[in-house]
């Protein structure tokens, strides 16, 4: 729970532009002063920060790659170095936000409002510093002058609930005891939030946020943890209190939601959300999935590892019947339904199976 | 005695059995309060407490023509009067506890003139008229509102349910009150509806005690929930009406007495107590003890709480947030 117990402490805006029509930069224009919010407002900007970053959410872990003396880590450890002085903060959060300017090297890439905030995460509470780049977007508000109800038009409106609007990067000095002069960046982690990242576009559109500006990569165990995904869950779906069709249902489902070409992470939440249909199995499955310490965070899907179990699904019956099928042909052309079979010399009806297969034989050995 | 001198001397007394009948109203009003809370006198007493001063041509007829008082000016004991109307048998006990309680505090001399329940064992064939008489002597000493109270001076004070106050109502003055040669008839059916009081107020007594046997293990949370509360942020817990909603609503979601879970999650995230208290003046929510247990359930069973919630959703979000969980689907 990396982003339990937040709390805000310094905020900063400046603001960035898109690239000249001669593809040069034009200068970002910088805050000088602490932005001062009070408790409503600093609970909303938190939420917005939960809401993309913590558990369930679409925020992924990344690793730390550029930890140079330019990095926008090596920024984020100054301020957190610097607590206490505003001044070096303003600067700091300049600095910062410099190098995103830098970053968006294509016209196709927005302007907008960088805000950079420090403050503690996690129990205990650990130092954390942010940056959010927010897409100034036009919207209405409601406004009331003599008893009469009005539009206000509002042309640039930022950080409302709508998250394809903002991007995050967030690094917090999780555990400071550990020091290593090989690898300044131990004992720090780092989440990143972009909306297009999850939608599969991983290597365009969001590249010079997360890598030229952040200095982040995917973390180079997201094969192994897309494996361990596909592994957990299927036992989870295997002992769950579900009737067998469900559970059959359920199966094909894991291995759709890991097919699913347009999609980039895997998370728990969202396949939760997608196919468990019942909140108590949902809090079951999430609740499984935390005590195998599998990341409460979206992960970076990689299939090279799991392919192989994707192949191939297998049901097995009693006496050494079983039926195997590619996963994809099953959801389409195999149903499988449980139904009273014929009753024992007791009076015991059991529970036989009744398989439909949409297709003749085609050989038989 | 003379009209004229009887009149004359409860003309002058008048202030006096007023102020006297004030003083007792108070007392019995803030010995309540304490002993009903957290339930509120308004919800308890439902008919509001009016003293009555007897009108003069009244106190004339009853003092010298109807009754045959060796001193008919004390011997009258009802020149003052107040009625307490309450819903239960039960509560007329309460009642009666706080105007003892006021014999010790050495405000009064009480003497019960009637006591129905007593009436009862004795005329255990006999259905009418219900109520518990006392009658306040005042003790020496005692001023209220300017006014130096004669000692002994009396009031009535009755006591009863809203269903014995339907009944009196209903015979006032006609059964009850003058000897009037009632038909057999009306007097049975009064009788029955009499009966049928007795009947109804037990039947009250008992549907109170099932539905309170109904809520106590959500109170016993709620209590648990208050207790933790106090001790964890130092701040006095808030009685809304909304811990009831939410109890009732996701009592099914909550762990089992003692609560261990609940103990144990924020024995481990002490930082919640934190949150609480930043949030006091802005967000009322996070002034009541059942946000403890939103807490617990956006912890282990976020999925259901979110499914059933039955208050604002910006104050859950907000718990969802602080545990870092995100909470918009």
């Amino acid at each position: 729970m990396a982003f339990e117990n937040l709390t805000i402490g310094r905020i900063i805006i400046h603001e960035i532009f898109r690239l000249n029509e001669d593809r040069t930069m034009a200068d970002p224009h910088y805050g000088n002063g602490l932005i001062q919010l009070d408790a409503e407002a600093k609970d909303a900007l938190q939420k917005r920060i939960t809401e993309a970053l913590g558990s369930s959410s679409h925020g992924v872990e990344m690793s730390i790659h550029d930890s140079g003396a330019q990095s926008a880590w090596m920024a984020a450890k100054n301020i957190i170095d610097a607590a206490g002085n505003n001044a070096q903060f303003i600067q700091l959060s300049q600095t910062i936000t410099a190098k995103l300017a830098a970053s968006q090297t294509t016209k196709v890439v927005p302007g907008g409002i960088v805000v950079v905030i420090d403050g503690t995460a996690g129990h205990p509470a650990r130092p954390f510093v942010c940056a959010i780049k927010a897409e100034p977007h036009p919207g209405f508000i409601k406004k009331e002058e003599n008893g009469q109800l009005l539009l206000e038009y509002l042309k640039e409106l930022i950080l409302t609930p709508e998250a394809k609007l903002y991007k995050i990067g967030a690094f917090i000095h999780a555990d400071p005891a550990q020091v290593d002069p090989q690898q300044p960046t131990a004992g720090w982690r780092a989440f990143l939030f972009d909306d297009l990242i999850t939608k599969g576009n991983r290597l365009g559109a969001a590249h010079y946020f997360y890598s030229t500006f952040l200095g982040l990569v995917f973390p180079s165990n997201s094969a192994f943890q897309t494996k361990e995904f596909h592994t957990l869950t299927k036992t989870f779906i295997k002992s769950a209190n579900i009737d067998e069709e469900r559970r059959s249902d359920l199966l094909n489902a894991l291995t759709a939601y890991l097919k699913a070409e347009q999609i980039a992470t895997i998370q728990v939440g969202v396949f939760s959300d997608t196919y468990l249909g019942t909140p108590e199995l949902k809090d079951a499955y999430t609740h499984y999935m935390e005590q195998n310490e599998f990341p409460v965070q979206a992960i970076h899907k990689d299939l090279s590892e799991v392919a192989p179990a994707l192949k191939k699904r297998k049901i097995t019956f009693g006496h050494n019947i079983s039926l195997t099928a590619p996963p994809e042909e099953f959801e389409g052309l195999v149903r499988i339904q449980a139904i009273d079979g014929e009753a024992d010399e007791h009076g015991q009806v059991p529970k036989w199976t009744q398989i439909t297969i949409r297709d003749r034989i085609r050989e038989q050995e | 005695m003379k009209e004229a001198e009887l009149l004359a001397r409860w003309r002058a007394e008048k202030p006096l059995y007023e102020a006297w009948s004030d003083f007792i109203s108070q007392k019995v009003h803030e010995g309540l309060l304490a002993s009903i809370a957290p339930v509120s006198l308004d919800y308890f007493i439902k008919v509001p407490v009016k003293p009555r001063l007897k009108v003069d041509s009244t106190l004339v007829d009853k003092a010298l023509h109807r009754k045959k008082y060796a001193n008919p000016y004390e011997d009258l004991t009802d020149k003052v009067g107040m009625r307490f109307v309450v819903l239960l048998t039960t509560d007329i006990k309460k009642v009666c506890e706080v105007i003892d309680a006021g014999v010790g505090q050495g405000f009064w001399e009480a003497s019960k003139d009637r006591d129905y329940e007593k009436e009862r064992l004795e005329k255990p064939l006999e259905f009418s008229y219900q109520s518990v008489h006392y009658v306040l002597r005042a003790k020496a000493g005692i001023t209220h509102q300017g006014h130096s109270i004669p000692e002994g001076a009396p009031c009535e004070v009755q006591i009863r349910t809203l269903l014995q106050h339907a009944h009196s109502e209903l015979t006032h003055d006609t059964l009850y009150k003058p000897k009037t040669t009632a038909q057999p008839e009306v007097k049975r059916t009064v009788a029955k509806s009499m009966a049928l009081i007795e009947a109804t107020d037990e039947f009250f007594e008992k549907a109170i005690k099932d539905l309170d046997e109904a809520a106590r293990p959500g109170r016993e949370l709620l209590a648990f929930l208050a207790k933790l509360y106090e001790s964890g942020t130092k701040v006095a817990p808030g009685h809304e009406l909304s811990n009831q909603i939410v109890i009732d609503t996701c009592f099914e979601l909550a762990p089992q007495a003692p609560y261990k879970e609940i103990g144990d999650f924020l024995q481990a995230k002490g930082f919640v107590f934190d949150k609480i208290k930043e949030r006091l003046t802005t967000r009322h929510f996070f002034t009541q003890p059942v946000v403890l247990l939103a807490y617990y359930l956006a912890h282990a069973k976020p999925a259901q709480v979110k499914d059933i919630w039955p208050l604002d959703r910006d104050d859950l979000a907000l718990v969802f947030s602080d545990l870092g969980k995100k909470f918009e689907d």
